[in-house]
């Protein structure tokens, strides 16, 4: 079990904040840490990597990682961090990038094998595209055996193809090493690919926790289809009335009888909801 | 609006797909859904809804259709469109809306104070909130 009881001050975009972070996280899990930015979520695995200070308690497996002041060094945590930006050695060839971590060729030509790299051992990170060089940071991430992986927003900056590739070799490493992984991640389809549980930060504290669908489906009552949107325009059309309604990028259409309308002015956020058997996919 | 308060009756699940059968006073409706609410149970009253769109109309009870909810009803407000009209009914102490083509209206000849069917398909049913 991993327990987490934090405290820290933090200087947010909206003045100061406190990052209060208290949870447990099962061993071998598969965590997704959600919110908008600025909430704290890079902070919060800053700290658990030792990269930053915090008051409170970090207990890993029965050892102290935090204890009140005493910390234990970032090198002693046994982590594996994964940056947005790949962060790797440019003047090292991809094997020579893992074997700086630990000095285990057979581990190393392991893991490259895994996420189908091995051809690409002896070439500069330079050379390689942003999805290979972030397979790179992410087999070297695993080179310590780490007992937690901690990747910020992984797969960010690559397009849709890469992202279902990585994915994939995420998953595979995660069940293959037995790790327990923190990810941050906004996008929903990644989140439920990947995660079992997700956790929502909002100003510093937890407001959300539970399983993938529990947080990612929308629900009122039993209507299953429900999006958050910005009631834009009412239109009279014969008795009925149609609603439009922004959601995300795009704007649908709703159409609402006579007594309905009456409890809506054009601003206002609304629930576009219905039941998963009506609409049609195509 | 367009809600009608009821009571479980009966719940059958099955993999992920839900059957209600609820009780009005007077009426029995069944509802479909994916996986029901946990704190929907066998006596727990529920407010439904349905969308007036999806309300449809008929004279009389019609037999042979695979409909699952037919509401007797009493007309209170007829308004008449040039494509569409928006029929007010009174079921029991609830108000539906049921908005079909002025076609259709005038096809059935119905008028304030008619009696009519309200015709809703168990998976246009909606369970709002649970009381």
């Amino acid at each position: 079990m991993i327990k987490i009881d934090i405290d820290k001050k933090l200087h947010g975009s909206n003045g100061e904040m406190a990052l209060q972070v208290n949870l447990e996280i099962k061993q071998g899990d598969f965590v997704a840490l959600s919110g908008q930015s600025g909430s704290g979520k890079t902070t919060l695995l800053r700290i658990l990597a030792g990269l930053e200070k915090a008051s409170g308690e970090i207990n890993v497996f029965g050892t102290a990682w935090l204890d009140g002041k005493k910390k234990l060094p970032p090198q002693e945590r046994g982590i594996g961090f994964v940056f947005q930006d790949y962060a790797l050695f440019a003047n090292m060839t991809v094997m020579q990038n893992l074997l700086y971590v630990q000095k285990d060729e057979t581990l190393a030509n392991h893991l490259l094998e895994l996420t189908q790299l091995s051809e690409l051992k002896n070439r500069y990170p330079n050379t390689l595209s942003g999805g290979q060089q972030q397979r790179v940071s992410l087999c070297r991430a695993l080179m310590k055996r780490p007992k937690i992986l901690l990747m910020d927003e992984p797969l960010s900056a690559l397009d849709p193809d890469m992202r279902t590739k990585l994915q994939h070799d995420i998953l595979t490493l995660h069940k293959e090493f037995g790790t327990t992984t923190i990810m941050v991640s906004h996008d929903p389809s990644e989140i439920y690919r990947l995660a079992s549980r997700v956790l929502v930060l909002e100003q510093g504290k937890i407001t959300q926790d539970g399983t993938t669908k529990e947080v990612l489906l929308h629900t009122r009552g039993s209507q299953k289809f429900t999006f958050s949107g910005e009631l834009l325009e009412i239109i009279k059309a014969d008795v009925i009335y149609i609603a439009v309604v922004a959601i995300g990028q795009q704007i649908v259409e709703v159409v609402v009888d006579s007594h309905e309308v009456k409890n809506f002015t054009i601003g206002q956020k609304v629930q576009v909801s219905t039941k998963a058997f009506s609409p049609s996919l195509s | 609006m367009n809600t009608i308060k009821a009571t479980v009756t009966e719940i059958q699940n099955f993999e992920r797909i839900s059957f209600l059968e609820l009780k009005t006073q007077i009426n029995t409706l069944a509802l479909v859904a994916l996986e029901i609410d946990e704190r929907v149970k066998v006596g727990t009253v529920v407010t439904l809804l349905v969308k007036a769109t999806n309300v449809a109309l008929a004279k009389k009870r019609v037999e042979d259709i695979s409909l699952s909810n037919q509401l007797e009803c009493l007309i209170k407000e007829i308004q008449i469109g040039t494509l569409l009209s928006s029929v007010t009914l009174h079921v029991e102490e609830n108000i539906l809306e049921s908005i079909i083509t002025t076609k259709s209206l005038h096809k059935l000849d119905l008028h304030v104070n008619d009696k009519a069917v309200a015709l809703i398909k168990a998976s246009d049913l909606s369970i709002a909130s649970i009381e």
